[in-house]
């Protein structure tokens, strides 16, 4: 279990992380989303062991990064928003280098490599040069180097950047797949498209501070208190809307060409009320769905769109 | 576990012995391969000149040239340890690994100097066939200069390590560590040869710090009983200590400044860090 307890990092007069907090567990995968220069790769640095907290700190299976970080080392898989590879090895030699400084056992190691390497799909690449692979590949081979030593917490840092679509959603894929594996991940993006797909649970970020996190379904409900109904008729959207506000839970209509949109307060029962009374009415119904919001639209109704 | 066991025996870093020792054989990149078949051909020019000099090159000629290999080597081999590393931004990547500092520092080293110590080992062989052709040899000497040699080695690799260490870029550490290393062998006894009436015992002190001038004197056994300048063997073992302390005082330097870097800041706090 992850546990960050008021994390913060201080540049001289600038706050990059103001104290954030929040707990993971195994199985998750956050989708950590702001703007560049929110804090997102600050906060992750402090998590790897690669920058010093100002204050707060964060534990990883009860380890505290600050007292412990050669212990928090060997239980993190950290990928930076770049690559890091050494391109004069073979792609197998690249991932036993690291296997051999993560002291897994030499006994293991070759059926590691295989195992990693399987699970990226990167197998017939195995005696290739680290250079000669392309750019999806490389990003591959940087998460199964994360992988050798079975890290509990994943950190990855804008993971699909540069990737092409395919790439892009095999990466998905696998990202999704370490946490079923049970794994802790951690992936940062400002592409909210890329996150949405696999992540249980986000925190957005803005100029240091964490304005939301938890679930995805319960943010986006949590700014969303309301539904919002479309509906579309063939007959005037004019009278249609002037008898749906007379109805109860209607919060507030708006009329378009041949649709109305409402702000509605009521449940599922209410809203087939709504619509049953619609018909009744005389009225060509010919669409009612309600709209539902996704990430980008929290994360800009959230954000200002400032940085640091 | 010891701090000898964390740096020698259990530092996982020691596995750059086993990539240095593969790009010395030319790693599959054919500027290395090049490289190692133009040192070949030299290997072989100079068995060929030793083998028909009949004794007419002193063993300790074939130390000095070693010597210079060293004084080439060691900023060829080690100015990319670590400007490199930043470089390909792998950097991060070891800083985050459950490794320290100075076992990094220590594999990065190690691995050069097992490349050198393979080079001196193939410099046996000219230097035997030198040493048993010729009937004057003192293999005392032989061995004095031989050891000054390897420390001198150990020397400029600490050297070029700091560089490495402190410099941005690996060609920006190659330059300023070969550089140096050049202007000191060579400027050093120029500037002392200025000074004018400078006779050979005052030079024997002046240039205490000098291989190749002590070599020099150990492949002559000149000693003067009225001069103030140590013997030959007993100035070789005072350089050969005198390098071998400077190499440590670099390596802790070096060690002391592996944070230095726009990247990795400092990243652990001061009572962590000799964890």
């Amino acid at each position: 279990m992850l546990e960050v307890k008021g994390l913060r990092k201080q540049y001289g007069p600038l706050t990059a992380v103001k104290g954030i907090q929040f707990s993971l567990r195994p199985g998750d995968v956050f989708g950590f989303i702001g703007s560049n220069g929110a804090g997102k790769t600050t906060t992750i640095r402090m998590l790897a062991t690669l920058l010093e907290p100002t204050g707060g700190t964060a534990t990883l299976n009860g380890v505290d990064i600050l007292r412990d970080p050669m212990a928090i080392r060997r239980m993190i898989g950290y990928m930076p928003d770049f690559f890091g590879l050494y391109d004069d090895v073979k792609v197998w030699e690249y991932l036993d280098f690291f296997a051999t400084i993560y002291k897994v056992p030499s006994r293991q190691r070759l059926e590691v490599i295989d195992n990693v390497l399987e699970l990226t799909d990167l197998t017939v690449k195995k005696n290739d040069f680290v250079q000669s692979l392309s750019r999806g590949m490389q990003q591959r081979l940087c998460l199964a180097r994360c992988l050798v030593h079975d890290p509990v917490l994943l950190l990855l840092d804008e993971p699909a950047s540069g990737l092409d679509p395919r790439a892009r959603a095999e990466l998905k894929e696998l990202i999704a797949e370490l946490g079923r594996m049970g794994k802790i991940v951690i992936v940062s993006s400002h592409i909210l498209t890329e996150l949405a797909g696999f992540c249980n649970t986000v925190g957005i970020m803005e100029k240091g501070d964490l304005l939301a996190f938890g679930p995805v379904d319960s943010i986006i409900k949590g700014m969303q208190p309301h539904r919002t109904l479309v509906i579309r008729t063939l007959g005037s959207v004019d009278d249609a809307a002037s008898l749906i506000r007379d109805q109860a839970h209607v919060l507030d209509v708006e009329t378009a060409v041949d649709s109305i949109q409402i702000d509605f307060e009521g449940d599922l029962e209410a809203q087939a009320e709504l619509l049953r009374g619609l018909v009744l009415a005389g009225h060509k119904i010919i669409g009612f769905r309600e709209e539902e919001a996704d990430l980008e639209d929290v994360f800009l109704k959230l954000t200002t769109g400032a940085v640091n | 576990m010891s701090l000898f066991e964390s740096l020698f025996v259990e530092n996982p870093m020691l596995i750059e012995v086993k990539r240095y020792r593969r790009r010395m054989l030319g790693g599959g990149k054919g500027i290395s391969i090049a490289f190692l078949t133009l040192g070949a051909i030299c290997y072989v020019g100079l068995l060929l000149v030793v083998g028909s000099a009949n004794g007419g090159i002193p063993a300790i000629t074939i130390v000095m040239l070693q010597t210079l290999v060293f004084t080439l080597g060691a900023p060829a081999i080690l100015n990319n340890a670590i400007a490199g590393e930043r470089e390909k931004r792998t950097w991060d990547l070891l800083l985050v690994a459950p490794v320290t500092k100075a076992q990094i520092m220590i594999g990065k080293f190690a691995g050069a100097m097992t490349n050198l110590l393979l080079g001196a080992a193939l410099f046996l062989l000219p230097v035997f066939i030198c040493a048993v052709s010729n009937r004057d040899t003192d293999y005392v000497a032989l061995l004095w200069a031989e050891v000054d040699s390897i420390a001198f080695a150990v020397l400029a690799c600490a050297f070029t390590l700091l560089f490495s260490a402190r410099c941005r870029r690996g060609f920006t550490a190659l330059g300023v560590s070969l550089g140096m290393l050049l202007l000191g062998l060579i400027a050093y006894p120029a500037v002392v040869g200025m000074f004018g009436n400078v006779d050979s015992s005052a030079a024997d002190v002046l240039l205490t710090f000098h291989p190749f001038y002590v070599q020099a004197r150990l492949m002559e056994q000149r000693f003067d009983h009225n001069s103030i300048a140590p013997s030959a063997e007993g100035q070789a073992l005072f350089q050969i200590v005198v390098f071998l302390c400077l190499a440590i005082v670099f390596l802790v330097w070096t060690e002391r400044t592996l944070t230095f870097s726009d990247n990795e800041v400092k990243f652990l706090p001061k009572h962590n860090a000799r964890s």
